[in-house]
């Protein structure tokens, strides 16, 4: 039987990783993580997993015995967030080209300088080309179910690919919520029997990983890397629709979307935000705004397809990124959902607002405003420029 | 992966008389590329163990490693530093020689010999 318990995002991640029981965990303690492997840790202390669990010295390290223990034919897992995926970042690289199915779990933390440990998504926007999948969850639920089937998803033949699983640092991982944890057996069937593929211990059948390539094969091995990436897309569609039948919770799309069908204008964010903006939304469509919104899940791969069914019959559009886009001209968001439609015919003005950075706080009266904007736009176009919610100017 | 192997020198080695000679300027395949991305092994893995030895980096070397059996003594010392398991040792543990098709000249050898019966010459390998 499933039971409804209450914990926060980081507890209800720790939850899933027991339900795993991932061959090896190595992982590196840090704010706003750490009680992810804290609470882990004491599973395998308690016996509960069979789980290697390495403390490593770092998270370059945690990250490389990852790689090694997946390359010898494990299941393996991590956390980590903000500085520690940066220190990571040469190896996710590595991790991603060898194609191991690792899963990461990030609490998505600011990046210094100045220090801060509080949440946006600049540690993991900055390595969004890493090779990994990236999903972002809303809450403690979606960091419980996009957890289990982040294993599934990196283990799919056709991907093979690592999975990095965003959570926001605090606003998921800290703040407590009601959890439908699933009952161990059901997890354990839905994930299945663990198979290891070109294994180092495998003695049998030899593999050498890591040897040095030339500019004969390079290009091709790239190639063959991104449609492993690319597949993640169709594949986490299935094991969405999968899981969907076994806790009834709907995972069958790779983003959410609330009155979209006759908005003439929406706003599109990701994470956490989404269940203030959802309020905001209902109470204003209730006073007869055309107005909805769109929550993608899945950034890598990006859904692009899907986005531009959903946003190309609207008039306006504004993207909240929530990292701080360093000499661009929009956030990472914004500049996919742009990208996207690009070459659509008739296409939405789509307009970036910042928003969140290092917790600034968006309060409701924020995307209030920002659907406003986007009316008003309706019949002055604005603009182009970046803009900025909630902060001091 | 043993194809590709015997392939992977030849285009470096290519000298073009003439710009119509380029393959890739009259629209042609490249030479360099051997193989289409969906056949070769996932992620660059090499599934057929120890076949570094089908892979000949004796050309790579500046200088030709020699080795004068008379003054031979045979006592194995050149054989554990050797990197590239060049030193050639039979199974009565008699020394024969080195493997100069895939020693790199790097001198451990050399440094070890207790009779100087191994040693440099200023010359390119030529055997390769
Ligand atoms: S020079 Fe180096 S590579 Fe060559 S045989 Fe001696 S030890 Fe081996
Ligand atoms: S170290 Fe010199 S003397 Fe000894 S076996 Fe090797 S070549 Fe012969």
């Amino acid at each position: 039987m499933s039971k409804k318990l209450f914990l926060n995002g980081a507890d209800a991640v720790a939850e899933a990783m027991r339900q795993i029981n991932p061959d090896v965990v190595a992982a590196y303690p840090i704010t706003p993580t750490t009680h992810i492997v804290e609470k882990f840790s004491k599973f395998v202390a308690d016996g509960k997993v069979k789980t290697e669990f390495v403390t490593v010295e770092s998270e370059h390290s945690a990250m490389s015995a990852c790689i090694g223990a997946s390359a010898s034919g494990g299941r393996v897992m991590t956390a980590t967030a903000s500085q520690g995926l940066i220190y990571m970042a040469e190896a996710l690289f590595c991790a991603s080209g060898f194609r191991l199915p690792i899963v990461l779990i990030n609490g998505n933390r600011a990046l210094s300088s100045p220090l801060s440990i509080h949440t946006d998504h600049s540690d993991s926007m900055a390595i969004r080309d890493s090779g990994f999948v990236q999903v972002y969850a809303k809450n403690a639920q979606e960091a419980y179910d996009l957890t289990i089937q982040a294993i599934r998803i990196a283990e799919h033949k056709d991907v093979r690919t690592p999975v990095m699983v965003c959570i926001e640092g605090f606003q998921n991982t800290h703040t407590l919520d009601s959890v439908v944890v699933e009952d161990d057996e059901v997890v354990k069937k839905f994930l299945g029997e663990f198979e290891p593929v070109d294994s180092l211990l495998d003695i049998d059948n030899p593999v050498t990983y890591g040897a040095a390539v030339k500019p004969d094969f390079f290009f091709e091995i790239k190639r063959q890397q991104l449609e492993g990436i690319n597949c993640a897309y169709d594949v986490m569609k299935s094991v969405g629709e999968e899981f969907e039948k076994i806790t009834g919770r709907d995972y069958s799309k790779v983003y959410e979307e609330y009155g979209l069908e006759d908005a003439d204008v929406a706003i599109v964010l990701m994470s956490s935000s989404y269940s203030t903006a959802l309020g905001v939304t209902e109470n204003m469509r209730e006073s007869g705004k055309k107005i909805g919104l769109l929550r993608p899940k899945l950034f890598r791969p990006f859904p692009d397809t899907e986005i531009v069914e959903k946003l190309k019959g609207l008039k306006a559009v504004a993207v909240l990124d929530r990292s701080m886009p360093q000499g661009a001209k929009y956030g990472p968001l914004c500049t996919e959902i742009v990208t996207a439609l690009f070459n659509v015919g008739k296409r939405p003005k789509v307009y970036n607002f910042i928003h969140g950075i290092g917790s600034r706080e968006t309060y409701p009266s924020h995307y209030d405003e920002v659907f406003e904007f986007l009316l008003s736009s309706l019949d002055e176009v604005k603009e182009d420029k970046l803009r900025f919610l909630n902060l001091n100017e | 992966m043993t194809e590709d192997k015997k392939t992977n020198n030849k285009p470096y080695d290519a000298s073009y008389q003439s710009m119509d000679d380029i393959p890739q300027a009259k629209g042609k395949k490249d030479p360099f590329v051997t193989k289409s991305w969906r056949e070769i092994d996932r992620a660059g893995i090499i599934k057929d163990g120890g076949n570094s030895i089908l892979y000949k980096t004796g050309n790579w070397t500046n200088k030709k490693l020699n080795f004068d059996p008379e003054k031979c003594i045979n006592c194995n010392l050149c054989w554990p530093v050797c990197p590239d398991n060049c030193i050639l040792v039979d199974k009565d543990g008699n020394m024969k020689g080195v493997d100069l098709e895939h020693c790199k000249d790097c001198g451990f050898c050399v440094e070890a010999c207790p009779t100087k019966c191994l040693f440099f010459t200023d010359e390119k390998n030529k055997e390769i």
